[in-house]
């Protein structure tokens, strides 16, 4: 779905800043591997949440000694998550109706 | 988009470099990770690097979600195309060069006919103003003068049209230091408001402001500076003085030719003689949501029952409204038409040509687009160099026509008669300036279409395969585009030739109309008669003056008139024709002007003394429907009896007029003022000043201002001038025929030299250069001679159905082009038989 991989990757980086790497295998892990986060697709993602200002970008050293380009939520972004957030939980109510309507 | 947005992305933009290198060494980070992460939980490196998927892709992917990379890409094939251009600058030079001509011609026209056919006339809501112009509805002539009970009946009854606002034109003495004749106008109160014209400055006038004067725009600027201080000034003019109260806007136009381009504009005295008469081209503004046709049909209603009192002559007379812009230029509008057209064509011919240039070009550079091709441009990125390259052209040749037209344009306007524009405000504007550029434009789109085309069907795989330029598609495909490329374009430079030359031979047509007088070596003399003078001793004045003048040996003829032709003002004095009711415009004059003016006789004898009067040519027939004009009497306003002596030739009164012609009287006194007419043998230059003193001399303290005739109609003259006709069809000529050679020349010369690999394998093998510059020329020729033919018959058959022949400049157009190509085949052929052949084959 359009904006599906930027709403995770804004939710993700609510917790903190991380790295591509980090965020991609984040994204996998809490959804339980429900999701894979395709390279292809999460870069171009970051570059919009860049452009869009929602998200800016640092070069640090990581934990385990390595430079990597961090991304970090900004104000603009931490809005538009929960816009979004509560935009995706009205989605998922009105279709949870929907398909329970359609069992009966 | 915020504007924190679009700083992001421009910073992108402007660091597009750093940019990618910055996500090289991300990717780079990442995917090390990935290897980690998979080695520890012991996947393998392998299966990372398969997870992590295609680098390129992903940087190509993140690269493109920047919304400018488009634009960028666009940055870049302009970049390409300039190099391209600037790489070789013969062929820019000539490119911009031919299409700066030819762009150039069409803008100089557009500078002066945007004014005449386009641009809306400077007044409110300008479709609702309307000419009032007389009518006769048997022989179709129209007349200026409307009655004054006709405009009385209208201003009164009409329901669907304003009162009718007059304006006479004419000229006065304006006091500053030395007195000046001076362009000026007298106009009724509701003039201004009736056209809708706001002032530049002040105010304008409206009832009760006699004692007040307006000045027109470019008088304000040269007279006054531009003073805004002005208003409340007082100026001499003739013998009142008048507080100036307003400027008029910049680019106006008087509606109506008698008004004239006046410095100065007063109020009408609605005594004068002329007002009570009536009016010449009044004009009317349609109320709201009245259609002309209703108004027309009111105006016959309320004019017939009139008419129908009047003798049989004037009854067919009817007042019709008239667009103002067919009143204004009936002559410029065709003339500046066939200008245009030729213009046109001009420009025509040089995309033609530029066009086979661009093409012959574009092949050359196969090889490059090739490679292109191969490494997976698409067709648009391969074809928007090659159009960015045309539009380039075409903006810098606008640029370039523009710079001409600005530097060249007080010559040209020279060179143009004014009957061409008349009153029009002429001159580059906002308006040509965009035209030229949208010229340029579509130019370099036009002459874009055939490369680009080309380009977008090119065949990659026969160039990677080793064909060279000499063989590419440029003999199997191109070869078949360019020969029928080369006929077509000789064909139409041809025809367009003869159809440019053609269109300006019709336009000096309409200009080579007889002025019906001759101004060549006559002085005319401004003069007021001393002041205590009236009526008799004030003609008694003038007799003097013209018996003096015309005691000098180096003097033909003397006369005096009141109004010269072409002098804006219709007459003097209204009179009636054997008792008809309806009042004429006619001049005063005194004995000798029809012999100083050079206006010819026709019937009858010339008017020799007081009470007697001649007719015009025209008026004569129309007026007195074949009763003898020799026996006709005329009245003038007091009653005065004026016998008919003599009958002449009409002469024009108005600059884009056709010829006409009125009555002229012999009047025992003089109310108003006279101008002198002195025809001299020669045109010595210290003659104004010795006839200046004489008249001084006479008139102590009057002013006296002398001129030469044919300085003061200016440009008007320039129409009979055989000069100026040979100079604008042979400039037009010129242009045409040079623009072909140039064109012929390029693709003849490019199509010879492409083969020079070949020549060089035929050298080697024994071929003698004689024999091949023979072959080559011979070669290139041919699609010339046969493109001549067609052109030729084109030609031929359009003078026939038009009944239009010029067989000299078609000879001209053969040899242009027969010697053009024949140069460039010759130059080059001779270039390539003498190259080494060991060269030429080592370069494969």
């Amino acid at each position: 779905m359009q904006g599906t991989l930027e709403v995770l990757v804004l939710r993700s980086l609510q917790l903190g800043p991380n790295h591509a790497f980090g965020v991609a295998r984040l994204i996998e892990q809490q959804s339980e591997q429900e999701f894979t986060v395709d390279n292809g697709t999460l870069y171009p993602g970051l570059q919009r949440l860049l452009q869009k200002c929602w998200i800016t970008s640092q070069w640090k050293i990581s934990p385990n000694g390595r430079r990597a380009k961090y991304y970090r939520l900004t104000p603009a972004g931490k809005k538009q998550l929960q816009t979004a957030t509560s935009r995706w939980e009205r989605f998922v109510e009105a279709m949870a109706r929907v398909l329970a309507t359609e069992a009966k | 988009m915020t504007a924190r947005e679009l700083w992001a992305r421009l910073k992108s933009l402007l660091g597009s470099r750093r940019n990618l290198d910055d996500l090289e060494e991300e990717l780079h980070a990442h995917l090390a990770m990935e290897i980690e992460a998979a080695e520890s939980s012991g996947v393998g490196r392998d299966e990372a690097v398969r997870r992590f998927g295609n680098r390129t892709t992903i940087r190509e992917g993140a690269y493109e979600s920047w919304t400018f990379a488009r634009l960028e890409s666009i940055t870049m094939d302009i970049r390409l195309a300039w190099r391209a251009l600037v790489n070789s600058p013969g062929f820019t030079a000539m490119a911009v060069l031919t299409l700066a001509l030819s762009i150039g011609a069409n803008s100089a026209i557009m500078s002066i006919s945007d004014a005449v056919l386009f641009r809306p006339l400077p007044y409110a809501d300008p479709d609702r103003v309307h000419v009032l112009l007389m009518l006769d509805k048997k022989t179709h002539k129209q007349y200026g003068f409307t009655p004054q009970d006709y405009l009385r009946a209208l201003g009164e009854s009409h329901s669907g049209i304003s009162k009718a606002a007059v304006a006479e034109g004419g000229s006065a003495l304006f006091h500053n230091g030395e007195p000046e004749s001076v362009p000026a106008t007298a106009v009724s109160a509701e003039y201004f408001q009736t056209l809708g014209v706001r002032p530049e400055w002040g105010r304008l006038l409206t009832a009760g402001d006699e004692r007040a004067v307006v000045l027109s725009h470019g008088c304000w600027q040269q007279r006054f500076g531009g003073d805004r201080g002005v208003l409340g000034r007082r100026v001499h003019l003739g013998e009142a003085n008048l507080e100036v109260v307003g400027v008029l806007p910049r680019g106006f136009v008087f509606p109506s030719w008698a008004a004239g381009r006046p410095e100065f504009v007063t109020l009408i005295d609605p005594l004068s003689a002329s007002a009570q008469a009536g009016a010449v081209n009044p004009v009317v503004r349609l109320k709201p949501g009245v259609t002309r046709e209703r108004a027309q049909a009111e105006i016959e209603a309320l004019i017939c029952p009139l008419a129908a009192q009047k003798p049989f002559a004037e009854s067919e007379t009817i007042p019709v409204l008239t667009d103002v812009r067919a009143q204004l230029y009936p002559i410029g509008r065709t003339i500046m038409r066939y200008l245009l057209v030729a213009a046109g064509l001009v420009l025509l011919i040089g995309c033609a040509n530029l066009a086979n240039l661009l093409l012959t070009r574009t092949q050359r550079r196969e090889r490059e687009q090739g490679v292109r091709a191969a490494l997976g441009a698409s067709w648009i990125r391969l074809i928007r160099p090659v159009i960015f390259e045309s539009v380039l052209l075409g903006v810098a040749a606008a640029g370039l026509a523009l710079a001409i037209t600005s530097v060249g344009f007080d010559t040209l306007l020279q060179h143009v008669p004014a009957a061409a524009y008349g009153n029009a405000p002429v001159g580059l504007s906002g308006r040509v300036v965009a035209f030229t550029f949208a010229l340029g434009l579509l130019g370099g789109l036009l002459f874009a279409v055939a490369p680009a085309w080309l380009c977008a069907r090119l065949d990659s795989l026969a160039l990677i395969r080793g064909r060279t330029v000499a063989g590419g598609w440029s003999s199997s495909r191109g070869g078949g585009l360019r020969n029928p490329m080369l006929v077509v374009q000789v064909a139409l430079s041809v025809l367009l030739v003869f159809g440019a030359v053609i269109a300006i031979r019709e336009f000096l047509a309409v200009l080579r109309l007889p002025l019906g007088f001759r101004p060549e070596n006559v002085v005319t003399i401004r003069v007021a008669p001393p002041a205590g003078l009236t009526g008799l001793g004030r003609r008694d004045f003038y007799l003097r003056a013209i018996s003096v003048l015309a005691s000098r040996g180096d003097v033909v003829a003397v006369g005096a008139a009141g109004t010269l032709p072409l002098s804006g003002a219709a007459g003097d004095e209204t009179v009636t024709v054997n008792r008809s009711r309806d009042g004429f415009a006619a001049v005063h004059i005194q004995p000798g002007y029809f012999e100083a003016a050079g206006i010819r006789l026709t019937a009858g004898q010339w008017p020799s003394g007081p009470g007697e009067a001649a007719l015009a040519e025209s008026f004569a027939r129309s007026m007195l429907r074949g009763s003898d004009p020799l026996h006709a009497v005329v009245y003038d306003m007091k009653g005065r009896q004026y016998r008919v002596t003599g009958v002449v030739a009409d002469v024009r009164m108005q600059p884009n007029h056709p010829l006409s012609g009125h009555a002229y009287i012999v009047s025992g006194e003089s109310t108003r003022g006279l101008t002198l007419l002195v025809r001299t043998r020669t045109r010595h230059p210290t003659l104004l000043s010795e006839l200046k003193r004489e008249v001084r001399a006479l008139a102590p303290g009057s002013p006296v201002v002398t001129a030469w005739w044919e300085d003061t109609i200016g440009a008007l003259t320039y129409y009979r001038d055989p000069r100026f006709q040979t100079m604008v069809l042979g400039a037009f000529a010129a242009l045409a025929l040079g623009l072909t050679g140039l064109g012929t020349y390029g693709a003849v010369a490019f199509m010879v030299a492409i083969r020079w690999h070949e020549m060089g394998i035929r050298l080697a093998i024994g071929a003698a250069p004689r024999v091949l510059i023979r072959f080559l020329v011979r070669q290139a020729i041919t699609p010339v001679i046969l493109g001549l033919v067609i052109g030729l018959t084109a030609a031929f058959w359009v003078g026939h159905h038009r009944k239009v022949y010029d067989p000299s400049i078609l000879v001209l157009a053969i040899v242009t082009v027969a010697v053009a190509a024949l140069l460039a085949a010759y130059v080059p052929a001779r270039r390539v038989s003498r190259i080494d052949p060991t060269i030429a084959l080592r370069h494969e």
